[in-house]
């Protein structure tokens, strides 16, 4: 069996080993990694391009994963999760969260929301959801 | 800087439980483990910990050296919620509505180069490595290989020395970078409404 195949992910030679990156434990218990990814790409990386730099962080040792809605980029983001989850990692090892935009704080809004984000990460669950902002806009979600 | 945007709406408690409600009912349907707030303020928090079933697991918020919110920091450690820090290296990618003249930059600190030196690091990974010492998670972007390992390798480096935090914890500028401006709801407010500075909640 070769090296790839035996490792649940083909980790980079000079990666940090995900098992040696110390957690906190959430009141519930669930266990975050101490240092996460972010993935806001501002006004100057695309999303493509930090879509391929979640994968190379996950083949750096990186498990944890700050996504959120107004980025604009879960969907390529949930490719490179798919590619990762494919390659053997475990989902239960890996740490998502996204954050629910201003412009979705009405009542009827918020699960449509949340679902979309799972959907485009392509996930069954996500470790942690945010609200964003307290401050939502008024904007309906139709015109946006 | 970017002026508010016209949508913008402040602050309604009411408003902000009726969005919690859903959150928590995600976590009863057991499609998200755990649920929490960001950008959020002492008086907010004291509002939401009080009414929420489930309460905020996390308290998203901006900690670098020069914006080291003690304050809402020990707040927020002191409920049980854990503290996530973005910008933690003083975002020097942020959109150009969030850059203004009198921004400071951390990595640029005479304190926290000279521990750079004296660990044979980056300033980059001081700010990371203060953080993590610290307590709270950094959660640092970038798209380059060698940053994202350097990031990483923070995180499994020995923590900054009693002697180095204390340093640190002198060179707070109260430097907020994400100032939120465009969130602001009425004409003539300034940016510093929003985090409701008096310790209380910004009249509507």
């Amino acid at each position: 069996m070769s090296k790839a195949m035996n490792r649940p992910y083909p980790l980079a030679d000079d990666a940090v080993d995900p098992d040696h990156i110390p957690r906190k434990t959430l009141p519930n218990g669930a266990r975050i990694p101490v240092i996460g990814m972010g993935t806001f790409g501002s006004d100057s990386v695309t999303g493509d391009q930090v879509a391929a730099a979640v994968l190379e962080a996950a083949r750096l040792g990186y498990r944890h994963f700050d996504c959120a809605a107004v980025y604009g980029n879960e969907p390529l983001i949930g490719a490179s999760l798919r590619t990762v989850l494919e390659s053997g990692v475990k989902r239960e090892d890996l740490f998502v969260t996204s954050k629910l935009w201003n412009n979705n704080h009405g009542e009827a809004d918020v699960v449509p929301s949340f679902e979309k984000s799972l959907r485009d990460l392509g996930l069954d669950y996500l470790d942690l959801y945010l609200v964003h902002w307290p401050f939502p806009t008024t904007t309906p979600r139709a015109s946006m | 800087m970017t002026s508010r945007a016209h949508d913008a709406k402040p602050y309604i408690h009411e408003n902000y439980m009726t969005v919690w409600r859903q959150l928590e009912s995600l976590v009863d349907r057991g499609l998200v483990r755990n649920i929490g707030t960001s950008n959020m303020t002492i008086p907010k928090l004291e509002l939401v910990l009080r009414d929420a079933r489930i309460k905020p697991a996390v308290n998203e918020m901006e900690l670098h050296p020069h914006f080291q919110q003690r304050e809402l920091f020990e707040y927020v450690v002191a409920r049980g919620m854990v503290p996530i820090g973005y910008s933690p290296i003083g975002s020097p990618g942020r959109p150009e509505r969030d850059r203004t003249p009198e921004d400071t930059v951390d990595v640029e600190d005479p304190v926290i180069v000279d521990i750079g030196r004296r660990r044979g690091v980056h300033p980059v990974s001081v700010c990371l490595q203060w953080a993590i010492t610290r307590g709270q998670i950094p959660i640092p972007f970038s798209v380059k290989r060698h940053n994202l390992l350097a990031n990483l390798k923070t995180a499994v480096s020995e923590p900054l020395s009693t002697t180095d935090m204390a340093a640190i914890a002198a060179i707070g500028k109260n430097c907020r970078l994400i100032k939120g401006q465009v969130f602001l709801w009425k004409d003539n407010q300034s940016w510093e409404d929003l985090w409701d500075q008096d310790g209380r909640i910004t009249p509507t």
